[in-house]
């Protein structure tokens, strides 16, 4: 069992006093080399539970493990250098370095990390090689798109080889077009490298390439689907289950077809 | 509801917005005006002062208006910038570009006026305090009263009316092209990477080489005459050294791998050049009011600290008693000179004073002065008539004065040195017309032609009083320079009915033991027309009030502008944090840890405080290197402890700006 939690709950509580459950006593466990989607309605406590196990937030009561290591009780700066090396991130935003050029934005973990130089430049070449972004190392952020962008951060995200790779929303800002891209070098990652992924999203579209899907709602877990064999057979499955969580359809962003 | 009354309304109704841009505008009109009050003040000594530093004033006060104006302008600048949006909004609304200029023009102006208003009120109000420590520091002298200064204000009005017209046609002028969503969009735009160009640098170079060429290889007048590209060019030179040169280190840097990606290298350098990009202009400011007081505070704490020495060289002989002969000399009999001697002698031993008398006779000559080439040289009116002392009274003077005793044949002179002068400034580009290779005496009908053997050091006479200065600048009185020659030329002079005046000394040792008996008995004699008195205790006293002065005047000035300066950095550096905020949390979430943040602050802020100061250091050292031509050499120790203390200002800036970064960083976590 690569990641173990136990017992999540998140407590929100305003300055009136009104209280928020979040997370209500939500467990999860992930294999090695799963590939794992979270879908719900809005509020339903996807990001609070992605932003805890990412650990910047913390949990109202439970326990994280990874490896074995519990990960609520490490210090501020135990947790920064434990993110550093097994965490990577990719968010809806892309969160690149605009001080960086893309090259410097894929080497800055390792950078931080000492790594050689001459190591750093090769993992960098051969991330950017398997993504295909070679021809844009030297390009600074404003001047790439959104989907090169968000491929710049899977790159970053890769490239120290983390033990788990968190993804929110990683084509919430994208067109279909460049989702499907993302998409597919995510899924690429997965079956090369074998990395452990797990992905937020509201997309049924994307969550379709995930190899198993949890749905949650209100801090609780919903449902749990597999996929088979057919991708497609399994992107009707998930369509279905929102539909029946409530018919929100507003929460489906994007029908691909 | 016309576009006046537009205007008005929305400054009226903002007052807060509008605050800093006014509240800093007040702050540099009341120190220029503070200033230009002290500097047209009618005190007897402070015109002594201004006087005689006068050109070293009017480039303070022509450094301050520039400061005024930088600092203006960027304030201004940041604050139409930061209303980019409301801008975009008004002519979206339909709003003109005149009609906006026009908004902008009306409200710079009424800020303006403001400002000058309570900047002239704050100034006056703060000069009688500043006046009043003054006047305890000079020896409780009363000369510093309060004035109404008209003058003062009518300049001050006048120039910051000016430049406020300046700075708002300027801010029209820069903004003619911009598009409304360029406006409405301002803060949302990538920022590019700063770049450097090749010319620019080029134009940086030129700046400096420029003004090593105008300062190193001029003449004393030509120095004056520059004066104004002196202080300019190293300015623009400073500037583009800032926004280019480190930029192509920045650049250099990056290219290196081996350097950049060796932990945070990475992020100190990256933001560094954004940082100096965004500040180059404070930077320039800092360095500037650096420079101004590193380069006053030297010059003015080295002739404090070293007024007795000083005044001992220049004006070696503790009372000197000589007699108006030119004009006077059929006034005075031998009897009542006599007499004067005796008085003096009297009151020394009722002091019970110890001093050594004697008396030489001078020999007042028309003279022409030639250069190697017997060229002549052009001299000022009140400069025509020498002193002539034979080389024996040198030599029993110098034996008095415990000076070197000189030899020296017929047909040749010896001019006075002053300190710290050597020998080759006597054939230097710098003294060029001061000194003459060879001199014409002119008696009656005859014309005796010498030729200058060399120059000495020892000052046997009271040659360069510089309480006289202001009148030898006006050309009110004659300048009698003095030369020794061989005693038969002296005689063969005399013969030819040359002149004589009656010099008589009293040598005491330990002078500035009784400076006030010496002073008392100059004072007796003010008033006799016949006769001149100098003393060193005199010229001690007027050194150290002038020095004093000017000291307390620039540490005054210079804190000030430190201040203004070090606030403008806060506040930029502080508005940058939390600007950046979403940037500095991305990269705690990718796993930088709060100690490395720290350390990419603390080298940040390290950088950002000291390259000013290390830049206006090396420019003071450079300035000082040609005052010490001009003047005497004995600034190292002064200049020394005036970097000390700079160094500390700038250590507790870099602690005030280190400590913002950081609380700010703990929050974002």
């Amino acid at each position: 069992m690569l990641l173990q939690a136990e017992q999540l709950t998140k407590i929100y509580q305003s300055d009136k006093g009104a209280v928020y459950k979040a997370l209500d006593e939500f467990s999860i466990a992930i294999e090695e080399g799963e590939f794992v989607g979270i879908m719900g309605p809005s509020g339903s406590g996807k990001t609070t539970l992605l932003n805890i196990l990412a650990t910047i937030d913390i949990p109202t009561s439970g326990s994280i493990a990874l490896h074995g290591q519990e990960l609520t009780t490490l210090s501020k700066r135990k947790l920064s250098l434990f993110r550093r090396r097994q965490l990577g991130f990719v968010f809806q935003d892309f969160n690149l370095i605009e001080t960086l050029t893309i090259e410097e934005n894929i080497a800055l973990p390792l950078v931080l990390d000492g790594i050689a130089v001459k190591d750093i430049e090769d993992r960098v070449q051969e991330v950017a090689v398997e993504l295909g972004i070679q021809s844009i190392l030297k390009k600074r952020t404003y001047e790439i798109s959104g989907g090169q962008q968000q491929r710049v951060s899977i790159a970053r995200a890769m490239i120290h080889e983390p033990s788990l790779i968190l993804a929110d929303e990683p084509t919430g800002n994208l067109d279909s077009k460049s989702s499907t891209s993302v998409m597919h070098s995510f899924s690429q990652m997965h079956e090369h490298k074998k990395t452990t992924m797990l992905m937020v999203t509201h997309d049924p579209f994307c969550a379709s390439y995930c190899q198993c899907i949890i749905i949650i709602k209100d801090g609780k877990p919903y449902t749990e689907l597999h996929k088979g064999n057919n991708q497609q057979a399994f992107f009707q499955k998930v369509l279905d289950t929102m539909s029946l969580l409530g018919g929100h359809m507003n929460d489906i962003a994007t029908i691909h077809t | 509801m016309t576009l006046l009354r537009f205007t008005l309304n929305n400054v009226r109704r903002s007052k807060k917005r509008y605050l800093a841009f006014f509240l800093s505008s007040t702050f540099v009109i009341a120190v220029f005006y503070v200033y230009l009050l002290f500097m047209l003040h009618p005190s007897d000594v402070i015109n002594n002062v201004v006087k005689i530093i006068q050109v070293l004033m009017i480039a303070a006060e022509f450094l301050i208006f520039m400061f005024a104006f930088m600092f203006i302008w960027y304030t201004m600048n940041t604050f139409i910038k930061s209303r980019s949006v409301e801008f975009g909004m008004f002519m979206m609304l339909g709003m003109t570009k005149m009609q906006l200029n026009r908004f902008i023009f009306i409200e710079t102006m009424m800020i303006g006026c403001l400002s000058i208003v309570t900047g002239i009120v704050s100034g006056t109000i703060f000069s009688k305090l500043f006046l009043m420590i003054m006047s305890q520091i000079l020896n409780g002298d009363q000369s510093f009263s309060f004035y109404m200064p008209y003058t003062s204000i009518v300049i001050t009005c006048v120039v910051f009316i000016v430049l406020f017209v300046f700075i708002s046609l300027i801010t029209s002028f820069t903004n003619r092209n911009k598009q409304i969503i360029d406006l409405l969009q301002a803060h949302k735009k990538p920022r590019r990477f700063p770049t450097f160009s090749i010319w620019l640098m080029l134009l940086s170079a030129a700046c400096f080489i420029g003004v090593y060429k105008l300062a190193f290889t001029s003449n004393f007048v030509e120095i004056v005459l520059y004066s104004i590209p002196i202080l300019i060019l190293p300015m623009i030179g400073t500037y583009f050294l800032y926004t280019q040169f480190c930029m192509l280190t920045i650049y250099l840097l990056k290219r290196r791998k081996s350097f950049m990606y060796r932990k945070i290298s990475l992020l100190t350098i990256s933001d560094l050049a954004y940082k100096l990009k965004d500040n180059a202009r404070v930077l320039l400011m800092l360095t500037m009011v650096n420079l101004f007081s590193l380069i006053m505070l030297c010059v003015n704490f080295g002739h404090l600290w070293t007024t007795e020495n000083y005044v001992k060289l220049l004006t070696p002989v503790a009372i000197q008693i000589s007699n108006e002969v030119l004009n006077h000399a059929d006034d005075l009999d031998q009897a009542s000179w006599t007499k004067v001697i005796n008085i003096v002698g009297e009151t020394l031993k009722d002091e019970q004073v110890e001093f050594i008398k004697e008396h030489v006779n001078l020999l007042h000559v028309i003279y022409e002065g030639y250069d190697a080439n017997y060229n002549k040289i052009v001299l000022p009116d009140n400069f025509q008539t020498i002193r002539v002392m034979s080389h024996s009274d040198f030599n029993t003077l110098a034996e008095i004065l415990d000076k070197d005793e000189i030899t020296m044949s017929e047909g040749e002179y010896v001019q006075f040195l002053p300190p710290p002068y050597t020998e080759d400034v006597v054939s230097s580009k710098l003294m060029e017309g001061v000194y003459f290779e060879h001199a014409n005496m002119l008696v009656g009908q005859q014309t005796f032609s010498l030729t200058r053997k060399g120059v000495t050091e020892d000052i046997v006479l009271n040659e360069f009083p510089i309480a006289n200065v202001l009148e030898v600048i006006k050309l009110e009185i004659d300048v009698f320079e003095t030369i020794i020659v061989h005693d038969d030329t002296y005689d063969q002079l005399q013969q030819a009915g040359a002149s004589t005046q009656w010099v008589s000394i009293f040598h005491i040792d330990n002078w500035i033991g009784h400076l006030n008996t010496i002073l008392y008995i100059q004072e007796q004699f003010k008033a006799v027309e016949e006769i001149e008195v100098t003393t060193t205790a005199e010229e001690y006293y007027v050194n150290k009030q002038l020095n004093g002065t000017g000291t307390f005047i620039t540490l005054f000035i210079s804190l000030l502008f430190f201040i203004a300066c070090g606030s403008i950095l806060y506040f930029k550096i502080y508005n940058e944090l939390e600007r950046d905020t979403t940037h500095y949390r991305k990269l705690f979430r990718i796993g930088v840890t709060l100690q490395e943040m720290k350390n990419v602050f603390s080298i940040q802020m390290f950088i950002l405080c000291f390259i000013p100061f290390l830049m206006a250091t090396i420019l003071t050292f450079f300035a000082l290197n040609l005052y010490q031509t001009v003047y005497y050499d004995l600034l190292c120790v002064s200049s020394v402890s005036v970097l000390g203390v700079f160094f500390l200002l700038h250590v507790v800036l870099y602690f005030i700006l280190r400590y913002k970064c950081f609380t700010v960083l703990r929050r974002v976590i």
